[in-house]
């Protein structure tokens, strides 16, 4: 029966021992008492004997390897014998014809443990201490014989659980740019959120008026986002402060009012910039807008066309999504966040009646705008969208 | 403190326990003027007499059943079987008479007998002269076994095996009857039952009898040299066995190695081990246990083969290396 | 129950002492059937051996005895028992494995011993008795205690070794024991012709220099007698006697015993020479007992084994606590 040669444990501290030089190769005749190896503890250098007679029959570890303590090393057997595959109990009783020694070696040899499928090897120690902090043996490996655990493996209290079935999406380009960018707006800037609620029903009606008028634009509704557009530009004209860039050491103001519209795309959003957004007619920003996406969404979008924007709107009003608070893109000063137009019951004229509200979200950068200033740019938006009538043109 | 061989602490322990109770007296073989076959019972025949210092003829079973027979009556006989080895030829005597005869008859009968029995190998005393038998003994309700490992514990254990009524067997390894030990003056008793800790540690208890409580020692030395801390406990009594002291050793190192002279298989280190492992000890366990012991062969008489036989400090360590890979 | 202690002073002649033992044998004849009766109603468990027609042998060695002198005794040791003083009661208890037994219990027929009775145990191991009662008279001498041990054994022990140690050693040392060899023909189914080299066992006793005696076992008072002798020489500091006693056990070696190892023939002629009615007979001749008397005896002695039989069944059984106690005297 082939017995293993392990790196043994030579000293309560020693975890790892190297293998320097084999003194013995492969096909060599082994006896008792005999050097087959000299090891590197970290302590020192020391010759590893056997006590069996018998064949060298494998090197499993060469010269010049760090391994751990335990780590089989060699076999050692009868002339002629194969090398065990898996790991095999080796019986201490003697052959039953001559009359040598039990196996008894010196260098450490031990019978390794049988392969038991499904059974966890542990020592009674480790599976008191297991028991103990609650921790299930099977999510650990031990580091003795035959990966048996040992108390020493049951560590401290917190244990790593397996990671439940998963499957990695690589990073896109897209998805890195985004998660740096905004990553570094959000830590440097200083969002504060400021919401309002804008009853719209004025605009519903001048929007279904707009369609039934306009009959070469029946095809294309035009719906709220153009109306917030036109609104917001309108409102940064009133307070160019919102218009402007953060550079760290000077506000930038701009004249022009370019207003980007995040679009959704397939694993990312970009944000195409709708220029002098304040100039532009509510059909021109309708058709703007659509045009911006589907490009977008082609693919075709130059990346000019995503640059300088002075200020950005966030729609996520095809969603059941109210108040939310978005990023701000920079180094813009700030971001108008636009949820889901709900009927809710509110006053009108003094009278309980369905309201349709919009929600609003502005997210400014308080290193640059004040609270005051962003409420009456916020106020000036909800103003506008609920006199829309001013917004045509 | 002086120091006294073996020998001389056993004839010590034979000589008060002969002075203090006149009931007591001595049986054996060549054990009056030669002085036995240990020399240790030098001088006792010229200072007792051949009344108290019975020597008999080689006829083990009356030694051991007349010693059973004059205990009934209420005598205090120390026998002395000259080599374990021929226990076999007493084992009646013992084991189905003396060893029972409490129990048998309801409980009247004492039995107050020691029987003495020097045992072990290394002096080329072949297959019939250097076995130890202690497991045979031990497996007896009715009987207690006792093995010293020093001077001291020889006497102790002496006196106080003659002051129990019942069946005591003394093992007594022969090559410690030369080797010198410190041994207190005056009157002291070693309890039965109860073990000594020779060597305190942390890191692995090794359970170890007669000689391989030295061979132990020494390997504990060599051990600590790399920073493994060895404790060597003796049990001292073998039956009843100190399973409290053994137990608290091993939740402490919780390694566990046994160490006796005797052949390993159905060996005293096996009950040990199943000691443990149907203890509270066992969830303290942190490698398997370990035995060491002879080879499963009889004694052989050549040195170069006896030299492998016996259990030495090199299987001692690696016995213990490898219950902490 | 009438108390028998097995014979006050050894060397009393009269009527006393050949009533006495004549009580003793009737006893013992008694006891053994009424185990037979119990035994054919299934209630008697283990080995039993059976001592009818050997009564002669137990109760004339133990009328030699005093009550402090110890006897050790045989698996077929019932007589032996009864004879030295053990009352039916709590024998019968014993066997049937009672708390009251001698043993409470724990024993059993081929163990019964009372130490106070100065019975140091019958023995389930064939020989195994002498080595003991050898001690016994080891430990007499050593306390200087003017007391001597009686061996008894059959022809098939005279062959273990324990016999040939135990006299070598007596006769050696001088020992206050004598060694009653009760030779009922057979060691279980071997003839004595099959088993010993020389059938004439007194012989042996020339091997350990010491006195041989040869008598009839059927005949109680030339027991005694012999007996006598023996011990008397004992006491007196002179060493054993091997006393062989020839007799013959009437019933098989074992209950249940198909008996196929000696003749119907042989058995009757013993079975003639029954010492109970040599010793009745006797008894009537010598005029020291009358029929009246003798029936009387018979009488009692039969509602004594009612008595005892009833008193053991009505006995309690060990408390399991027993199983482990008496192991090891504290």
């Amino acid at each position: 029966m082939a017995s293993e040669i392990i790196m043994p444990q030579m000293g309560l501290t020693m975890e790892t021992g190297t293998v320097l030089q084999w003194l013995k190769q492969v096909g060599d005749p082994v006896r008792r008492d005999e050097a087959v190896l000299e090891i590197e503890t970290d302590k020192t250098t020391v010759e590893v004997t056997i006590d069996v007679d018998g064949v060298m029959l494998a090197i499993v570890v060469p010269a010049g390897t760090e391994v751990s303590v335990g780590t089989r090393l060699a076999w050692v057997g009868q002339a002629g014998e194969a090398v065990p595959r898996a790991p095999e109990d080796t019986a201490p009783m003697p052959p039953p014809r001559t009359a040598t020694l039990a196996p008894d070696l010196i260098a450490g040899a031990i019978p390794t443990p049988v392969e038991a499928p499904g059974r966890v090897r542990a020592t009674p120690a480790a599976r008191a201490k297991a028991r103990a902090i609650g921790v299930d043996l099977a999510d650990l490996a031990g580091t003795g014989p035959g990966g048996r655990i040992q108390a020493r493996d049951i560590g401290a209290a917190r244990v790593s659980r397996p990671i439940s079935p998963h499957r990695d999406l690589p990073i896109s380009g897209m998805r890195r740019v985004i998660a740096e960018r905004l990553s570094r707006a959000f830590h440097d800037s200083v969002p504060v959120l400021l919401t309002t609620e804008v009853a719209v029903d004025r605009a519903r009606d001048l929007l279904g008026r707009i369609a039934t008028d306009s009959p070469e634009r029946a095809g294309r509704k035009i719906g709220y986002l153009p109306l917030i557009v036109k609104a917001a530009a309108m409102a940064l004209r009133a307070h160019p402060r919102l218009n402007a860039h953060w550079l760290g050491d000077t506000i930038r103001l701009f004249d022009e009012i370019d207003i980007g519209v995040a679009v959704s795309l397939e694993g990312g959003l970009v944000v195409p910039v709708l220029r002098r957004a304040d100039r532009l007619a509510l059909a021109e920003i309708a058709a703007g807008i659509t045009a911006l996406a589907d490009k977008a969404r082609q693919g075709s979008l130059p990346s000019v066309e995503m640059e300088g924007g002075t200020f950005t709107i966030s729609n996520l009003g095809g969603y059941r999504v109210g108040f939310f608070m978005p990023v701000i893109n920079p180094p813009q000063v700030a971001i108008l966040g636009v949820g889901r137009v709900v009927s809710r019951p509110g006053i009108l004229d003094g009278q309980i009646r369905a309201v349709s509200v919009l929600p609003l979200s502005l997210v400014f950068d308080h290193r640059a705008v004040d609270g005051t200033p962003a409420a009456a740019f916020l106020d000036a938006i909800g103003a506008a969208l609920g006199e829309p009538e001013q917004l045509l043109g | 403190m002086r120091e006294l061989t073996t020998s001389q602490a056993i004839n010590e322990a034979l000589v008060e326990e002969l002075e203090r109770d006149p009931r007591v007296f001595l049986i054996g073989e060549d054990i009056g003027l030669h002085g036995g076959a240990f020399a240790v019972t030098k001088g006792l025949f010229q200072r007792f007499g051949p009344k108290r210092i019975r020597n008999t003829p080689i006829s083990e079973a009356v030694i051991a059943g007349s010693a059973v027979g004059a205990a009934l009556v209420g005598a205090r006989p120390v026998a002395e079987l000259m080599y374990i080895d021929f226990l076999t030829l007493a084992m009646d005597q013992i084991v189905n008479q003396g060893a029972k005869v409490k129990y048998m008859f309801g409980g009247k009968a004492r039995v107050p007998v020691v029987v003495r029995m020097p045992f072990g190998a290394g002096r080329a005393n072949a297959a019939q002269h250097s076995q130890s038998l202690e497991a045979w003994l031990c497996h007896v309700p009715g009987l207690k076994v006792v093995m010293p490992s020093t001077p001291a514990d020889a006497k102790g254990l002496l006196k106080s095996a003659i002051r129990d009524d019942n069946m005591v067997l003394v093992l007594e390894n022969k090559h410690l009857y030369f080797q010198k030990g410190p041994v207190p003056e005056g009157e002291y008793l070693v309890p039965l039952g109860v073990a000594d800790i020779k060597r305190p540690g942390k890191d692995i208890t090794v359970v170890a009898t007669g000689r391989l409580v030295g061979v132990a020692l020494s390997a504990a030395e060599t051990l600590s040299k790399d920073g493994i801390d060895v404790e060597v406990l003796d049990p001292r009594t073998l039956y009843p066995l100190d399973t409290k002291a053994i137990i608290a050793s091993v939740k402490k190192t919780g390694r566990l190695v046994t160490a006796h002279e005797a052949v390993k298989r159905f060996g005293f280190g096996a009950e040990i081990a199943a000691m443990i492992a149907e203890s509270e000890a066992f969830d303290y366990l942190d490698a398997p246990i370990q035995r060491v012991a002879a080879p499963e062969v009889p004694v052989p008489f050549s040195k170069s083969l006896e030299d492998l036989f016996l259990p030495d400090a090199p299987k001692v360590i690696a016995a213990c290396r490898r219950t902490l890979v | 129950m009438v108390d028998r202690s097995g014979g006050h002073g050894s060397l009393r002649e009269g009527a006393d002492v050949e009533l006495r033992v004549y009580r003793t044998m009737v006893t013992i004849r008694s006891f053994e059937q009424k185990l037979q009766e119990l035994s054919k109603k299934g209630i008697l468990r283990g080995s039993i051996h059976f001592c009818i027609g050997q009564e002669a042998v137990a109760a004339g060695v133990c009328a030699a005895l005093e009550s402090t002198d110890c006897i050790t005794s045989t698996h077929r040791g019932h007589g032996h028992a009864i004879a030295k003083g053990a009352r039916v009661g709590p024998m019968f208890a014993e066997l049937l494995g009672k708390a009251t037994g001698y043993c409470r219990g724990k024993g059993g027929s081929m163990h019964i011993a009372d130490l106070d009775l100065g019975h140091l145990g019958a023995n389930g191991i064939v020989g195994g008795g002498m080595p003991i009662a050898t001690g016994a008279a080891l430990g007499f001498q050593q306390l200087e205690l003017p007391r001597v041990a009686v061996a008894f054994f059959g022809d098939g022990a005279i062959n273990e070794g324990t016999f040939h140690e135990s006299l070598n050693l007596a006769a050696l040392w001088r020992l206050p024991v004598v060694f009653v060899c009760e030779n009922n023909q057979f060691g279980m189914t071997t003839p004595l012709a099959e088993a010993s080299a020389h059938p004439d066992l007194v012989k042996r006793a020339v091997a350990y220099n010491i006195p041989g005696v040869r008598a009839d076992g059927m005949d109680v008072r030339e027991v005694r007698r012999c007996a006598a002798e023996a011990v008397e020489r004992a006491r007196a500091g002179e060493g054993p006697t091997l006393v062989v006693l020839e007799t013959y056990r009437f019933e098989g070696h074992y209950v249940g015993d198909p008996i196929v190892y000696r003749t119907k023939e042989e058995t009757e002629a013993w079975k003639a020479r029954d010492p109970i009615l040599r010793q009745r007979e006797y008894l009537l001749k010598a005029g020291l007992a009358t029929q009246a008397e003798l029936d009387q005896i018979q009488a009692d002695i039969a509602r004594e084994m009612e008595e005892g039989v009833l008193f053991a069944l009505n006995s309690p059984d060990p408390d399991p606590s027993e199983l482990f106690t008496d192991v090891y005297s504290e």
